[in-house]
């Protein structure tokens, strides 16, 4: 598959996804101004006044038109609720998401891929059939439910951690790339107050990242444990043996090297999942996310959000799995033939 | 009389460890209680009891043997509820798994062996949906249809199509590049006599391991959809939405959102277990690969 063909593919898929986000979303019954203003008390004029000035008096093709163009251009609009800008509000709350997605992905990776290896080479015996159990249960958690059963028994019951929020509110960060990992340490004040900051995000973010790991650890442990199986199944592996290499040394240099490639590859493409993952555990721990942000926005009709939300969405999964692709070229030799 | 022993080997070997059974005894119970619901649940489901509010299951001090699991906040059945989320899940399940896999054969079919323009258009409505996190894309097709139990089955559905669309097409134009294809072919047999009569019965297994998974899914989605308050709509005995309505609950009487939430991990896990091992038995590359 050449280059120019890979990027007509995404070019063509953005473009529906602009489809989609505009029309679908002016199917849902009832429009922003009515739901902003209320069905009563407000005159016809004065909604259509609104309607006018937001663009929504206009044809739908021009809308449509006008959004695509402005995208093009790098502007989103500006949201009817709040009156901000969507590309601004999208940043901040992709920070929140990002935040807690990487730390739960990475969660996900140091328990998950250990467990598929010690697994792998534990094959048929307790401890594979034990972890390999647990990760088919893992894989199967509805996760809104194991979220609540978290918080009751660690925040509730055991008081470890906080039920909601990123951050204690005693702690003054300053937004400045939006993850609080970061933020924590340029806040004024001294050393000290950082480290209690930095404390506390850690603190808030250990339950919702934990609970969005579940799935995610469940399907790389199962995908390290097999792909590990297979490549401990090859000639070269034999080799090594026969050479008289220690075990040691083939599994962590000869065999885990091949075997790591679709896990990376997997890692890689578990964003949607992730994200789906967001939403759901955004809702149950009143994290200020992208997940709840596009939700509520849906739930208001606020338009300019939607369609530049779930553009800005696709353009971030889009790109994560070119990311990928890329990646996986590079590494894996036997991709390249095919091209 | 040797057939009959075959056959009892070919199906022992076929039935898997202990989990497996296990797994299938649990959907068989599930889908009993389903299937005679009214019958084994001692109460209607939505009938409130005056009286017996929030009161506990039978393992914990002051509960009423009327109620062996106790009841919710406006005094109805746990149990009785329960059993009836049993059907409406399996259903519901079941209604997402045919309607995606219908959808997604034909399309999938017709991308696989049209091939050209059908293909690449079929293909980037697919990414288009999968560029989309699955939640959110079910939330959008709800609001649009409106909250209810039909509605979240749909969008259910919708979502779990590009996934099907990949497998079929992919199925299908490997069986399309076999030779017993190229001789029906040549016999003079339709392009639509081919796909239907010769190769998609030659791709069954996959998409049957897919439907298998693709079920637990369905009802795991389903239930996310009533969690949010776009699904089954209270009083109705949802799992999902029983769960959100005891959300409140979830301190002072934690087995209201306990029971529900292991009701849908226990079937998901069933049906996951259940999809592993077809897949194991269906996919012999794999099973060589295994005991090799």
């Amino acid at each position: 598959m050449s280059r120019a063909f890979k990027f007509g593919q995404i070019a063509t898929t953005l473009f529906g996804i602009t489809l989609v986000a505009f029309f679908l979303i002016r199917l849902v019954p009832g429009d922003p101004v009515t739901l902003l203003i209320g069905e009563r008390g407000a005159s016809p004029e004065a909604i259509a006044e609104l309607k006018a000035r937001i663009g929504l008096d206009r044809p739908l093709v021009e809308q449509y038109g006008l959004f695509v163009w402005n995208a093009l251009k790098g502007d989103l609009g500006v949201s009817i609720l709040s009156g901000r800008s969507v590309g601004a509000e999208f940043l901040e709350r992709l920070a929140a998401t990002a935040e807690l997605g990487l730390t739960a992905l990475m969660l996900a990776t140091l328990v998950g891929v250990p467990l598929g290896i010690f697994a792998a080479l534990h094959r048929g015996r307790l401890f594979d059939r034990l972890s390999m159990g647990l990760a088919v249960s893992f894989y199967s958690m509805p996760i809104f439910w194991w979220g609540l059963m978290a918080i009751v028994i660690f925040s509730v019951k055991l008081a470890w951690l906080p039920v909601s929020g990123r951050i204690g509110v005693e702690h003054d960060v300053i937004l400045k790339s939006g993850l609080l990992l970061v933020d924590s340490w340029l806040m004024p004040g001294s050393l000290a107050e950082s480290w209690a900051a930095f404390k506390s995000v850690i603190h808030h973010l250990l339950l919702p990242a934990s609970v969005l790991a579940t799935v995610p650890l469940a399907v790389i442990a199962r995908m390290t444990r097999s792909s590990l199986l297979e490549v401990l199944g090859e000639d070269y592996v034999r080799t090594a043996r026969a050479k008289g290499l220690s075990r040691f040394r083939v599994v962590a240099l000869h065999a885990l090297r091949n075997a790591l490639i679709p896990v990376v590859t997997v890692i890689g493409l578990m964003l949607g999942t992730i994200l789906t993952g967001a939403i759901l555990t955004e809702t149950i721990f009143s994290w200020p996310g992208l997940g709840r942000w596009l939700v509520s926005a849906v739930l208001s009709r606020d338009y300019p959000v939607i369609q530049g939300g779930i553009l800005m969405v696709a353009v971030v999964v889009l790109t994560t799995s070119l990311l990928v692709e890329i990646f996986y070229y590079f590494i894996s030799p036997r991709s390249r033939g095919r091209g | 009389m040797r057939v009959t022993q075959e056959a009892l080997r070919s199906i022992r070997r076929n039935l898997g460890g202990p989990l497996i059974i296990v797994a299938m005894a649990l959907l068989g119970l599930t889908t009993f209680f389903a299937i005679f619901a009214p019958l084994i649940a001692p109460y209607d489901p939505a009938r409130t009891f005056e009286g017996a509010y929030s009161l506990p299951p039978f393992f914990l001090e002051g509960w009423d043997s009327r109620f062996l699991l106790g009841t919710d906040d406006v005094g109805r059945d746990l149990f009785s509820r329960l059993i009836h989320g049993a059907r409406i899940s399996l259903l519901a399940g079941f209604a997402v798994t045919v309607l995606s896999l219908t959808i997604g054969v034909v399309l999938g079919a017709l991308a696989g062996w049209k091939g050209g323009f059908i293909e690449a258009a079929i293909l980037r409505l697919m990414d288009t949906m999968m560029a989309l996190p699955s939640i959110l894309l079910a939330i959008v097709v709800v609001t649009i249809l409106g909250p209810s139990l039909v509605n979240a089955v749909i969008a259910a559905a919708v979502t779990a199509v590009p996934g099907v669309v990949r497998l079929v097409r992919a199925t299908i134009r490997e069986e399309k590049a076999k030779p017993y294809s190229l001789s029906a072919k040549l016999y003079g047999a339709g392009g639509f006599r081919i796909v239907t009569v010769e190769l998609l019965p030659n791709s069954l297994a996959p998409i049957f391991v897919q439907g298998t998974m693709g079920f637990g899914e369905g009802i795991l989605n389903v239930a996310a959809l009533g969690f949010l308050g776009l699904g089954a709509r209270p009083p109705m005995a949802e799992w999902g939405t029983m769960l959100a309505d005891s959300r409140a609950y979830v301190e002072s009487q934690p087995w209201l959102v306990t029971a529900p939430g292991l009701c849908i991990l226990i079937v998901i896990l069933s049906f996951n277990l259940l999809g592993d091992h077809l897949r194991d038995v269906f996919d012999p590359k794999l099973k060589t690969r295994e005991e090799a």
